[in-house]
Formats: C-alpha cells, sequence, structure tokens
C-alpha cells in the first residue's frame, strides 16, 4: 500500500511539473485558434453573426463580441493612475472588452524574451515598446513585426467631430512617427530632458535662472560653485544622463550656430561620415571635460544613482541635476515643501538669439500593436489607442502622470495648462523665454556588431572619468570612432 | 514428489515477487527522479546547449539572426574589455574566498569552543546576511559607503579622520577594493553554519585525548579540526570562488562596473552587451558565457588538482 502511495504521490508530482510546464502550451492551443478566429468567446462568435446589426456606430466594431487585450504598461516615474483611468473610461463605454494588463516599470526584462521567445500568442496585443538597448524599436519595425497605425491620423479625436488627430499633433512628433517608414505608434504623451533645479534656492541666492549664453551659463555655474554649493550633478552609476540629456545636445547647437545642422543631422541619423569626432562632438565633450576639471561635478560622482544625484539638488548640495522631467513626479514624495522645479537647457554659443536644443521623446507613452495578433484584437488596440486623446485622459497624463500630454490643442485651455505638473510646466516655461528646438537621437538603423558595443563602452566609461577632470576625451573619441565606423559598415542595412 | 513440485512453485512465485518489487522500485525511482531530472534538461542543460548556438550568431534577440561562425569568439579576444574584466574577476577570485573562507572558520571555530552565552544569537546574527536578497545588501552598502552622509566616513570621523564627503564606491582607487567588503559580509554567513556543523560533527574525545597529551589551542585547530573539516572547506571554497568568477549582481548595483571601469568583471560584461542600456548582442554575449563556462571547468579542475578529495572517518 505503501508503494502504491508512493508511486501515487511521484505521479502527481510529475503530473504538476508537466501541467506547469505544458500551460503554456494549452493557452496556445487555445489561442491558436483564436488567432485564426480572434479571442472571442465560442458563443460569441456563434452570436456575432445572427447580430451584425448591433454594433457601435461610431467605429463599427459588434458590441457583444467579447475581447481580451493583453497590455504591457511599462509603469515607471509616471505611475499607472491614468492608465487605470483610461482602461476604466474605455471598458464602461464598451464593455465587450477587457484588458489583461501586465504593468511594472521593467518591462523591457519581460517584452525581449517575449519576441525572442517568438510565440505570437503569447505576445502582448499592445505595449510602450520600452526596450533596454537603442534601435530595438527600429528593428522590430523593420522585421514586420509592427501594425501600421498610418489609419488613426484621419481618424476624429474623441469627441470632436471633424478634428483629425493629425491636426492636434506636432510637426516634429508626426515626422517622429514615420521615421520608420511607417507609423509604429502615434505619440500619446511626450518627455523633455535636460537640467532641473530648484527656483527658490536660485531666488534666494540670485543666480541667474535664465543664461542666454555660453558666456552666462559658465558664469552661473562659477557663481554656484564659489556660493558653495556643486553646480552640476548626474548619475555616474548610470552616466548617460549627462551625455544624453545635456551634452549630447551642444553638438547640434553648434551645427545650428554654424549652418551645417541639416546636413549634421541627416549625417547623425543615418550614421553617415564620422559620428563622434566631428568638430561639433569633440566640443561638446571636451567641455564636458572643461567643467571637469573645474570640478563643477560632485568627486564621487560616479557612485551615484539617478535618485542620489536628484536627492542632491533636492538637499541643495548641487544646484543643477541632468535629468528628464518625470522628476518632479518621481520625487514628489521626497521633494521639501517650498521647493519650486525650474528648468533650464545649455545654450552653447554666445548668440543671445540662438537655438537652444532640448532633448525630447515619444517612447514612453506611447503604443505599438503587435502585427500577428487577431484583426478584431488589433482593431480594438486602435481604439483603445484613439481613447487616450480623450481631454480627461490628456488632463490625467499632466496632472498624475507628470508629463507633457501630445495634443496640441491642450494649450489652448488655461485651466488644462494649470494641471500640468511644475516639471513640465517650468519646461514649457523655458521655451516661451528662447528659441527651443526639440529633438529626439533616433537613428535609421541599431548597430550590433562588438565594436559598436566596445565603442560605447568607451564612451560610457568617459564619462565620468572626463567629468571628474581624469581624462582628456580627444584620443578616446578617436578610438571609438574606429570601432563604431566598422560596426556601422557592417550593420548598415545592405541595399 | 509433490513437496519438491511445490517447493520450486515457492521459489518461483517468490522470484517473481521479487522481480516485481525490483520493478516498482526502478519505476519508483524513475518518477521520484523524473520531476528533477526534466527541470535540469528543461532550465539549465537545454538552454546552455542553445547559448553554444547563439554564440555563433549575430542576434540582436529581437530580429533575424546572422550566422558569423568564430566571428563571435575572435572580438572576444581582440576586446580589451574582456581581458580587463577578467583580471578583475583574478583579483575577487583571490581575495574573496579566501576572506571568506578565513572569516568564517574563525567564526565557526570560536563559536564552537567558546561557550559563549550568546552563542545562539550569534549564530543568528552571521546566518543573517545570507537570508538578504543580494540587492537588500548591495543597497545597505550604497548607504554605508555614501560620502555625504554614509556610515563608515561618519565613524572615521569619531577618530578624526575628516574624509570631505568622500565617496568610496566613486573613486576609481577605491571603489575596486571597498566591494570586497559587501561581497565578504554577504557570503560569510552561510559557510559560518556549515563549519560550525562540520566541526561540531568531530567526535570530542579526540580533541579530550588531545588535551591530556597538552596540545594548545593553535595545534588543536591545526592538527586536529581543520584536517578533519578538509572535505568541507574544500566544497567550500569550490563554491566561494566559482561564485566569484561568475557572480556580479553587487557590482551591477553599486557601481554598474564604474568608475571608469574599475569595477567591471566578466559577468557583468557579458549582461551589459546582453542586456546593456546602448547596445543589445545576445550572440556575443552568449560567446563570452561560453567563454566564462570554461573559465569555471578550468577553475574546478585546478582545485581539483590543488586540493585533492581526501575521505576522512572518524
Amino acid at each position: 500500500m505503501k508503494n502504491v502511495n508512493a508511486l501515487l504521490l511521484s505521479l502527481v508530482m510529475v503530473v504538476v511539473l508537466l501541467a506547469g510546464c505544458a500551460g503554456n502550451k494549452n493557452n496556445e492551443s487555445a489561442s491558436s485558434a483564436a488567432n485564426t478566429e480572434s479571442n472571442a468567446s465560442p458563443s460569441a462568435i456563434a452570436t456575432s453573426s445572427a447580430s451584425e446589426a448591433n454594433v457601435y456606430p461610431e467605429n463599427g466594431l459588434s458590441k457583444e463580441e467579447k475581447v481580451t487585450l493583453k497590455m504591457g504598461f511599462w509603469e515607471a516615474g509616471s505611475g499607472r493612475a491614468w492608465m487605470d483611468l483610461a482602461v476604466k473610461k474605455f471598458t464602461e463605454k464598451y464593455p465587450n472588452v477587457t484588458f489583461d494588463i501586465t504593468s511594472t516599470p521593467t518591462l523591457n526584462t519581460i517584452l525581449e524574451p517575449k519576441i525572442a521567445a517568438g510565440d505570437d500568442n503569447d505576445m502582448f496585443d499592445l505595449f510602450i515598446p520600452n526596450f533596454t538597448a537603442a534601435g530595438q524599436l527600429e528593428r522590430l519595425a523593420k522585421a514586420g513585426k509592427l501594425e501600421s497605425q498610418d489609419d488613426l491620423w484621419e481618424r476624429d479625436v474623441p469627441g470632436e467631430t471633424g478634428k483629425k488627430l493629425r491636426s492636434v499633433i506636432s510637426d516634429d512628433a508626426y515626422d517622429s512617427s514615420l521615421s520608420m517608414g511607417f507609423t509604429a505608434r502615434v505619440p500619446v504623451a511626450g518627455y523633455t530632458a535636460g537640467l532641473f533645479y530648484d527656483q527658490k534656492l536660485f531666488d534666494e541666492k540670485g543666480w541667474n535662472k535664465n543664461p542666454g549664453t555660453w558666456d552666462e551659463f559658465v558664469a552661473l555655474l562659477d557663481q554656484i560653485k564659489a556660493d558653495g554649493v556643486i553646480p552640476l550633478t548626474f548619475p555616474g552609476v548610470y552616466a548617460g544622463y549627462l551625455t544624453d540629456y545635456v551634452f549630447n545636445t551642444i553638438q547640434f547647437d553648434l551645427a545650428k550656430a554654424n549652418g551645417t545642422f541639416d546636413t549634421y543631422i541627416k549625417n547623425f541619423r543615418s550614421f553617415t561620415g564620422p559620428q563622434l569626432t566631428t568638430a561639433e562632438n569633440k566640443e561638446a565633450w571636451n567641455r564636458l571635460y572643461e567643467f571637469g576639471k573645474k570640478g563643477y561635478f560632485p568627486s564621487g560622482v560616479a557612485a551615484l544613482n539617478h535618485t542620489q544625484s536628484q536627492m542632491q539638488v533636492l538637499q541643495h548640495k548641487a544646484a543643477l541635476v541632468s535629468t528628464g522631467d518625470w522628476v518632479g513626479n518621481e520625487m514628489k514624495e521626497s521633494t521639501p515643501e517650498g521647493f519650486t522645479w525650474g528648468f533650464m537647457a545649455v545654450p552653447a554659443t554666445n548668440d543671445a538669439n540662438q537655438t537652444v536644443f532640448v532633448n525630447s521623446g515619444v517612447g514612453d507613452t506611447a503604443f505599438v500593436i503587435w502585427k500577428n495578433k487577431p484583426e478584431i484584437n488589433k482593431k480594438w488596440a486602435k481604439e483603445f489607442i484613439m481613447s487616450l486623446y480623450d481631454f480627461e485622459i490628456q488632463e490625467s497624463i499632466a496632472s498624475q502622470a507628470g508629463a507633457f500630454p501630445s495634443r496640441l490643442d491642450y494649450g489652448d485651455d488655461s485651466a488644462r495648462i494649470a494641471k500640468l505638473q511644475p516639471t513640465q510646466a517650468a519646461v514649457m516655461d523655458y521655451a516661451t523665454k528662447h528659441n527651443v528646438q526639440y529633438i529626439s537621437y533616433r537613428r535609421e538603423f541599431g548597430l550590433t556588431s562588438p565594436e559598436s558595443g566596445q565603442a560605447d563602452k568607451m564612451l560610457s566609461e568617459l564619462i565620468t572619468a572626463a567629468a571628474t577632470g581624469k581624462k582628456d576625451p580627444s584620443p578616446v573619441l578617436e578610438q571609438a570612432e574606429k570601432l563604431k565606423q566598422i560596426a556601422i559598415e557592417k550593420d548598415r542595412p545592405k541595399q | 514428489m509433490n513437496a519438491g513440485i511445490n517447493g520450486n512453485e515457492a521459489v518461483v512465485r517468490k522470484r517473481q515477487g521479487s522481480d516485481k518489487a525490483r520493478r516498482q522500485r526502478a519505476v519508483f525511482l524513475f518518477l521520484a527522479v523524473a520531476p528533477s531530472l526534466l527541470g535540469y534538461f528543461l532550465f539549465t542543460l537545454y538552454p546552455n546547449v542553445m547559448s553554444v548556438y547563439y554564440s555563433l550568431l549575430d542576434w540582436d534577440g529581437l530580429t533575424g539572426a546572422t550566422y558569423v561562425g568564430f566571428d563571435n569568439y575572435v572580438n572576444m579576444v581582440k576586446d580589451q574589455f574582456v581581458w580587463r574584466a577578467l583580471y578583475h574577476n583574478l583579483l575577487y577570485m583571490i581575495v574573496v574566498p579566501a576572506l571568506i573562507v578565513f572569516i568564517s572558520l574563525l567564526l565557526a571555530y570560536l563559536l564552537n569552543n567558546k561557550s559563549y552565552r550568546e552563542n545562539s544569537i550569534y549564530k543568528v546574527i552571521y546566518f543573517f546576511t545570507n537570508v538578504l536578497s543580494t540587492v537588500v545588501i548591495a543597497l545597505l552598502w550604497s548607504f554605508i559607503f555614501d560620502g555625504s552622509f554614509g556610515l563608515l566616513n561618519g565613524m572615521l570621523e569619531l577618530f578624526g579622520l575628516n574624509m570631505n564627503d568622500f565617496y568610496w564606491l566613486g573613486d576609481s582607487r577605491t571603489a575596486f577594493w571597498a566591494l570586497v567588503l559587501p561581497m565578504v559580509w554577504g557570503g560569510v554567513g552561510l559557510y559560518v553554519v556549515i563549519f560550525i556543523n562540520a566541526i561540531s560533527a568531530i567526535p570530542k574525545s579526540l580533541y579530550e585525548a588531545a588535551v591530556l597529551e597538552g596540545a594548545r589551542p593553535m595545534t588543536i585547530l591545526f592538527r586536529i579540526t581543520i584536517p578533519l573539516i578538509r572535505g568541507v572547506i574544500r566544497v567550500c571554497v569550490v563554491f566561494v570562488i566559482l561564485g566569484s568568477i561568475k557572480g556580479f549582481e553587487v557590482i551591477m548595483i553599486l557601481t554598474n562596473g564604474g568608475p571608469e571601469g574599475s569595477t567591471d568583471v566578466i559577468g557583468l560584461y557579458m549582461f551589459n552587451l546582453a542586456f546593456g542600456k546602448e547596445y543589445h548582442n545576445y550572440g556575443y554575449a552568449s560567446a563570452i558565457g561560453m567563454f566564462l563556462f570554461v573559465i569555471l571547468v578550468g577553475a574546478k579542475l585546478i582545485i581539483d588538482k590543488c586540493f585533492p578529495e581526501e575521505n576522512v572517518e572518524f
């Protein structure tokens, strides 16, 4: 009897393990059926033909066909309150649609293995393309994995008949959306990045909150240092915060001032010619190095993570931190009373009317739709994306997520503007006082060759070395350029 | 005659019974081992075998892979960052296991041989670090090493040493060695418990005889205790050395390989090549993973050579 029990127990263990391993298989078979039909329940499919008239008038989709949309949501510093509101509103309006949401700050760790596994049934219907490495979205788009959202531009925004989506999106965001040859995503919200500070501290110390030229900017940093405060800080553990958000924009400022911006940006996007050893880029790195030699950065900056560097500004140990406009939302629990966020970018020349570039992007709050999904799911995913342009959701993006709503007409109403969080309001205020041009660092293709990895590592290590005045960037840039050119040669798509 | 037939039947029946029992035993063993074996094949062996294949590809993990033969291995040999990371691994491999084993042995010996009233509390305290996750350990030490409000600078100030907000992890001269402390602190607990159990298994009569013959504590330690737990020490040394070669979690959280690559190790470099912010190439990362595998096997062989297995019975 004991043996029988032991056998049964072992059998149960094996079955449980196999069931666990086969869990996906079961889903797969269920989903496989759904792939050819939809995710609709069998009973709904049976009755759908009989009730074709029972459709939503605004989109022609069935009211009875039950659909579950699998969503991958990147819950970053902006939180998920706005998304919860969007889903609630949408499911109230369309009760036949339900959501299966995976919401996490580390969506990339789920997305990339899912995509690598190549199982379309297991994949999200729609997700925020939060990848760790640059160029991943472009690669997916090129590989034909993403559904085109071109048709959304000519759709009416919610509740406003005749007002097309295209008409409320900026040209820059529109161009960005089409940069992959088709609309892989439409911008729902955007971010900006640069130097953030406490306006109250600047007022108390009498520091210049609006340096209009390079000399004024350097004079400001000198004054801050003379007052015993660290002028600039950044998370050295993730040193790209300094270059991506501040120093990489200088090359574009300089190109614009030289009258070569159009060629420069074209070469940048297409990896044509030198990428790291252009006169503009070398100058930007040299300025970083000079700042390092002058002691503008904290001595132990390499050990700071992003929270620590932001805390330095909240505690008034440092004056300016290089980060994104999500900082207000991210640090709201630690922000002392009276602290008022301010923003500035770096004016690279001494022309008071120069164009100042500010890094911006739409990647954090835009959904892509997986192509190999049932048509009905893709249609509902598009409906959901369109619903995000409802002003109530756009207001929630501003007030709860601490991001820039993408609708241009958002600013038509002062009550809506008042709902912007302090960091976004600060960026908007800066933009009204300077000739600001927003720029993203998108490229036409990504580099995967090992040489590119080595070049990036060289640059990444150079940031803290230059920022502490230990290493002259020029030789490293030359060395990294050689590796980068080898990678470009290898990875450039064949015509 | 009948008795003979009955006897044969009994033998046959007995043999059949024992065959059945043997079959049942085999089935039971198979079913008992099958879940673990299946798990091993699925989650360990299969991914490892696939890594060999991936190492021959140029693959970003998302889109189509290109077969590149041994290019990744050729690049790896030419990659200065691989060799620098390996050098750091080598240093950690010497320092960290030596400190962990030495401190663990010392604490285990003291707890076993000194009858402190708080012995049981000490055991819990030492083992406590093993209960903490690596992330917690790393964050704890990031507060200790912090330049502005860190415990270390605060303590040094008590002794009159003003460190002027010195960030121990922010300077390439100190970051590497500073990381040794959390690695050792986080690793000692488990081995203290293992050594305590190993030492307590040594018969007391051996110690009593040694004491009667006038042996001093050091003699007892080096002539009785250590030789008799040599097998356990050997296993622990293997674990700690292999762990220090492939581990990188503490480093990733505290410095991410910086400042200026001074704390980069091979595991972290491989991880960043596969999942880093700037760059993604599963193929190249897998090639380095294969190299790491060879190093681990090599290290195990060297340890086997240096510490031959000796069974001690007592």
